[in-house]
């Protein structure tokens, strides 16, 4: 799968908008896979190619590498410099439009091959680099801007509501078996999914039916949401309440996080900074250099990591 | 040109035949399999990999924020009404293919954020009518775009009942707040001719107005106006030259007058006689003297805004002062003529010394007369002033003051 990664990256910068080459073209899912199928040579089977296309395309996306757009399509990102922090502009990770990568090299005056993905640059204050990259249409941000850019603790938006609005009624709800609730307390995060009770089940309540679809109350409505939106609700309703999921970092770097669902885009970042410890699910060792920004992702979802 | 031959030894499934050893640099490939019987060829160009060049990067179109029309509109768009704001129709063009974009829409207390993305060619349309009733109804919202890792940029502003304020410039007047569904206008009273009927300026109906105030020479009085009914006192503005007068004074000697001793910062008493001949309301310069101490006037260098006060504020409460008589050092009354009216500037004693008169006589050379409401409080400008001698330890009677203006021994 890592292969279709670099493929997919491959693939996305070299197509350019014809007129406009320095912005790229958008493919579709389709257009994409049928290409990719083409590095397959004839003996390799074809069928899973769609879902693992799909499973690279949403990491990407993850990622920042790539954008995806309503119809399937997608396009290679905006290119875009990942400092660690702003004193150091020595391992710079090269982010989205590939066909950039030589101009970024030339700007920081890096002296590597133009494929090198992390640059080493020569200039020193992260302002002005941040400026001549600019100009040349190049983002540079620290890992820290790009948490927080990432997706805030909330309920579900309204409008998204709108679109969702579930025919079940109140009745009707009370009627299905094996309903959980997410509320709220002294417990971790698996753990404070409780049956509801008509005292329970007020405005703002994720609930979850079995076959892990989750429904949100409100205004006296029942509304459908994926269980991305639930995870990020969950934490606002955590924040809420006043009762954030507490975990700990041991002294070691070993992270626990078998008892915790984190959201999609959060988990992704939180991986590209931690190591796995073999042999465990989702059981991390977090490298010291790494350990302020795996506090940051953290802190940004509300949660208490000692 | 480089041509190879291998051979493929004949097999019943695929095989792979690796072929990196020959294709290892840009141009055109041939490549062609025969076998007894059959042929198959198939020509190919490999390119390096497309990298973008600073030249094309700075061949980019900028962003631009456009109408629905496309032609391009200053930010913030400023709105006064909520159907307007709601209604706005905006083209980003110029982003990147895809791009995704925050929107931060909010009120005055709340903010809700949603993602849009550009299309394919980098465009992308918002219609604020989509974003209708996310928040609730407010007299202020306001639409901002946010780029990955830039700072966030106003669109569109809906400002209700703005508070209405004002600036002055040299030839103009900058008005905001103003609601867009009214017309206003400014009237423009002149000191200078405080017999005439005020200058009416109209304004568009706007939000926002800059108002060329191109008018003749004169000190004025500024009103913004609805339907001529006062709104605002605007305050006090003159832009004209010290040595223009109204065209009305030439062939009015007296207005004339007024008007020199309001021009050149002459003293009160001059003031107070040029005044005489007109009726000044009294509660009309009591408005205006009010806004001229509250500091809302825009003038120019050589206008003296306290005398200009000290003479309004001796219409409503006159001032009677005593005559005193001053010897100056022998040769220098001109002199000391001058440093005591640069006193009077500059420690505004315009409301404490109210004229100044030479005697006539050749003997009496060194002799002026000032006359004073307050003789306790100007002594200790007077010692310090150049050229002083001595005044006066009592004021002249008014038997003196006669015989002095009589025998026409003042000037």
């Amino acid at each position: 799968m890592a292969m279709w990664n670099s493929r997919i990256l491959q693939l996305l910068s070299q197509h350019r908008q014809s007129g406009q080459p320095a912005f790229p073209a958008a493919l579709s899912m389709t257009q994409i896979t049928s290409l990719l199928r083409q590095c397959l040579d004839p003996n390799q089977p074809i069928d899973q190619l769609g879902f693992e296309v799909q499973e690279s395309l949403r990491k990407l996306e993850a990622q920042n590498e790539i954008l995806k757009a309503s119809g399937n399509r997608y396009c290679i990102a905006p290119p875009t410099l990942l400092a660690a922090n702003q004193e150091s502009l020595v391992g710079l990770l090269f982010r989205g439009d590939r066909a950039y990568l030589k101009l970024a090299h030339e700007i920081l005056k890096t002296k590597q091959p133009i494929t090198e993905e992390r640059l080493r640059s020569s200039l020193r204050n992260f302002e002005r680099a941040k400026a001549r990259l600019r100009e040349n249409r190049i983002g540079l941000m620290t890992l820290e801007e790009i948490i927080n850019e990432l997706p805030k603790p909330q309920k579900p938006q309204r409008f998204l509501l709108q679109e969702h609005r579930s025919s079940l009624t109140t009745s009707e709800f009370w009627q299905i078996s094996d309903v959980k609730q997410y509320i709220p307390a002294y417990a971790e995060q698996q753990d404070r999914w409780r049956s509801p009770t008509p005292g329970t089940l007020k405005d703002e309540s994720l609930l979850q039916l079995p076959g892990d679809q989750y429904l949100w109350f409100e205004d006296g409505q029942f509304h459908e949401i994926g269980s991305d939106t639930a995870i990020l609700t969950m934490f606002y309703l955590d924040q809420r309440d006043h009762q954030p999921i507490r975990f700990v970092l041991e002294d070691t770097g070993r992270l626990n996080l078998q008892s915790i669902l984190l959201p999609y885009a959060h988990f992704q970042w939180f991986k590209q900074l931690v190591e796995r410890v073999d042999g465990q699910s989702r059981v991390y060792y977090v490298p010291p250099a790494k350990r302020p920004l795996v506090h940051a992702v953290f802190r940004y979802l509300g949660c208490d990591l000692r | 040109l480089i041509q190879d031959i291998i051979t493929v030894p004949a097999a019943n499934q695929w095989s792979s035949i690796v072929l990196h050893q020959w294709i290892n640099r840009v141009g055109h490939y041939s490549i062609s399999l025969t076998a007894p019987g059959e042929e198959w060829s198939q020509t190919f160009e490999v390119q390096s990999p497309y990298q973008v060049t600073a030249n094309e990067v700075s061949n980019l179109p900028t962003v631009q924020v456009t109408d629905s029309h496309g032609i391009p509109i200053t930010l913030p768009l400023t709105v006064a009404q909520s159907h307007q704001f709601w209604s706005t129709t905006l083209l980003i063009t110029g982003l990147w293919t895809l791009e995704q974009i925050k929107l931060l829409l909010s009120d005055d207390q709340s903010q809700i954020s949603r993602t849009v993305q550009a299309n394919a060619s980098g465009h992308l349309r918002l219609e604020l009518s989509t974003f209708h009733d996310l928040l609730p109804s407010s007299k202020q919202y306001f639409l901002d775009y946010q780029r990955l890792g830039q700072t966030a940029q106003r669109l569109v502003q809906l400002v209700e009942d703005l508070p209405l304020s004002w600036a002055w410039c040299n030839h103009s007047l900058e008005l905001t707040g103003l609601k867009a569904d009214q017309s206003y206008s400014i009237s423009c009273w002149n000191l200078l001719t405080p017999q005439s009927p005020s200058i009416e300026i109209s304004i568009p109906s706007t939000t926002s107005a800059t108002v060329p105030l191109d008018l003749p020479p004169g000190i004025y009085y500024l009103q913004l106006e609805f339907s001529n009914q006062f709104i605002e006192a605007l305050g006090w503005w003159c832009s004209s030259n010290q040595y223009d007068l109204p065209i009305e004074t030439e062939d009015n000697e007296a207005l004339a007058n007024y008007c020199y001793t309001i021009l050149d910062n002459a003293l009160i008493h001059e003031f107070q006689a040029a005044t005489t001949t007109f009726s000044l309301d009294a509660k009309w310069i009591e408005t205006i003297a009010t806004s001229l101490g509250m500091g809302n006037y825009h003038f120019p260098d050589w206008l003296n805004t306290e005398a200009l006060l000290a003479k309004l504020r001796s219409i409503l409460v006159p001032l009677y002062g005593q005559w005193y008589k001053i010897c100056t050092v022998e040769g220098k009354r001109g002199d000391f003529r001058d440093a005591l009216m640069s006193t009077i500037a500059e420690n505004n004693l315009w409301h404490l010394i109210l004229d100044f008169r030479r005697h006539r006589q050749r003997d009496e050379r060194n002799i002026v007369f000032v006359n004073l409401t307050d003789i306790e409080m100007v002594r200790p400008y007077l010692n310090r002033i150049p050229y002083f001698e001595w005044i006066s330890r009592s004021p002249l009677s008014p038997q003196e003051v006669e015989v002095l203006l009589e025998n026409g021994d003042v000037e």
